[in-house]
Order: C-alpha cells, then structure tokens, then sequence
C-alpha cells in the first residue's frame, strides 16, 4: 500500500472538491480517525484556496503539486506552487478575542492552519512557494 | 449545498445550512443565506446540525452576517453544530462571538 498521494491541480476553486474526496479517501483507507481526516482537509483546503485565489497576479493557468504522507506519526502535507512569494508565517495573528463588531470576516484561515499544525516549515526556492505542515 | 428556510414569522427567522462550508459550499449559498437573515431584521436561529464541513470561508460567512444583523439589534444563535465542526467555530473564536447550543429551546431562550 503506498504511504504516499501525490495530486497536481490547476488554479481553479472547483479542483479543491476532486482534492477533498482523494484525500479523504487516502486517509481513510489507512484507517486515519475522522478527527485527523477532517484536520487533514481542513488545512488542505486553507492552503490551497489560498494559494488559488490571492496567489497569482495573472490570469494564466498554473499547476500546484499537493503530497499527503500518512507514515507513522503525524500526517504530512507538502505543498508547491509558482504563485507570488508568501510565507504564511509571518502573516499577522487575526485577534479572536475581538468583539463582534470588531471582527474581519476574513484572515482565519492562516491562523486554522497554525492552531491545527503541529509543525509548518516556509522556503522560497526557485520561484516556488514550498509549505510542509504536519497534523496530528 | 443547502439552505432551508425552516420558519419565518414576527418573531424569528430559523434557517438550516446542510452539506460542506467549504469554498464551494460558500459560494453557493452566502449571498442568499445574508439576503435571507438580514432583509427580514428578525432573530436568527441557524441549524448546523448538517454541516460536515467548514472552513474558513464559511466562519466569515457567518462572522459577516451575524455583524449585519448586530447593526440591526438583532441576534444570531448557531444550533447543534457536529462535534468537529464546533471544535473548529472554537479555534477560531467563533463561539466568544456568535452564541452556540445544542438545544433549540435554549437557542429560542437566548434569542428573545
């Protein structure tokens, strides 16, 4: 059984639905709990439809490489894309203990991403954007 | 991707949301589900018991609706969200900003 998926997607919001059930079913067939598929997901789908919607300044059709290994230990995610420079790092902290009044609708995606990691690692090399985030 | 409209009187508006909040599920149905709890300024009761998902996208959703209806002086309750889902409205904050039960008689108690 392979401990590895690899996906290539384009930069299309639709792609993220084909991701969701390949990776889903990935998880589940190595008997990942729902929790850990659901994490899993979650932070596939934060990454990715970021990378899709803010990620690239043209118009054109570009290709985003997704690797899930599910060895022992805790998941982990790779992901490659050509988009512009960004190190999801060091985006500033959303503040949820704002009131309501106070809140951005947006900006909680990164901050998902990290509060469900147990490790993110950043590196710009060769024009890619390169994210390696393990979840438990 | 489902928005219901589940009662519609003087006193509220209780709406169910059934599938995945993700992306896609956002797109469907955030400009009607805005137009549906806003336009009728009533207290708003939504039923997540159905969602399996959701993302980011679907919290501002819900951030970006219940501000709406807080400039209105009226309040939104969420009802019996699965118990990954609620774990996912908590690390956002979502829960210290919009109220949660699992009841319906208490999210109407908290409504009135």
């Amino acid at each position: 059984m392979h401990e590895e998926l690899r996906l290539t997607l384009v930069n299309e919001l639709r792609e993220l639905t084909r991701v969701n059930e390949a990776v889903t079913s990935f998880l589940e067939s190595r008997g990942r709990s729902a929790e850990t598929v659901y994490r899993v997901n979650l932070a596939v789908e934060e990454i990715l439809s970021n990378v899709i919607r803010h990620g690239y300044l043209d118009a054109g059709h570009h290709e985003i490489s997704l690797c899930v290994r599910a060895v022992a230990g805790p998941i982990e995610l790779c992901v490659v894309d050509d988009g512009c420079e960004f190190d999801p790092l060091t985006a500033p902290e959303v503040d949820i203990h704002a009131p309501l009044e106070q809140r951005r609708a947006g900006g909680l995606g990164i901050h998902l991403l990290r509060k469900f990691a147990s490790a993110l690692h950043y590196e710009r090399t060769a024009g890619e954007n390169r994210l390696q985030v393990h979840i438990n | 991707m489902q928005l219901n409209v589940l009662r519609a009187d003087d006193s509220i508006t209780h709406l169910s949301i059934l599938g995945r909040l993700d992306v896609q599920g956002v797109q469907q149905i955030s400009d009607q589900f805005a137009f549906t709890a806003t336009s009728r300024r009533r207290a708003t009761l939504v039923d997540i018991s159905q969602v399996s998902f959701i993302a980011s996208l679907g919290m501002g959703m819900f951030v970006s609706v219940g501000k709406a209806l807080q400039r209105q002086s009226v309040k939104m309750v969420l009802l019996a969200p699965t118990d990954m889902v609620r774990h996912a409205l908590h690390a956002a904050g979502i829960d210290s900003i919009i109220p949660i039960c699992e009841a319906e008689e208490d999210a109407l108690r908290m409504l009135r």
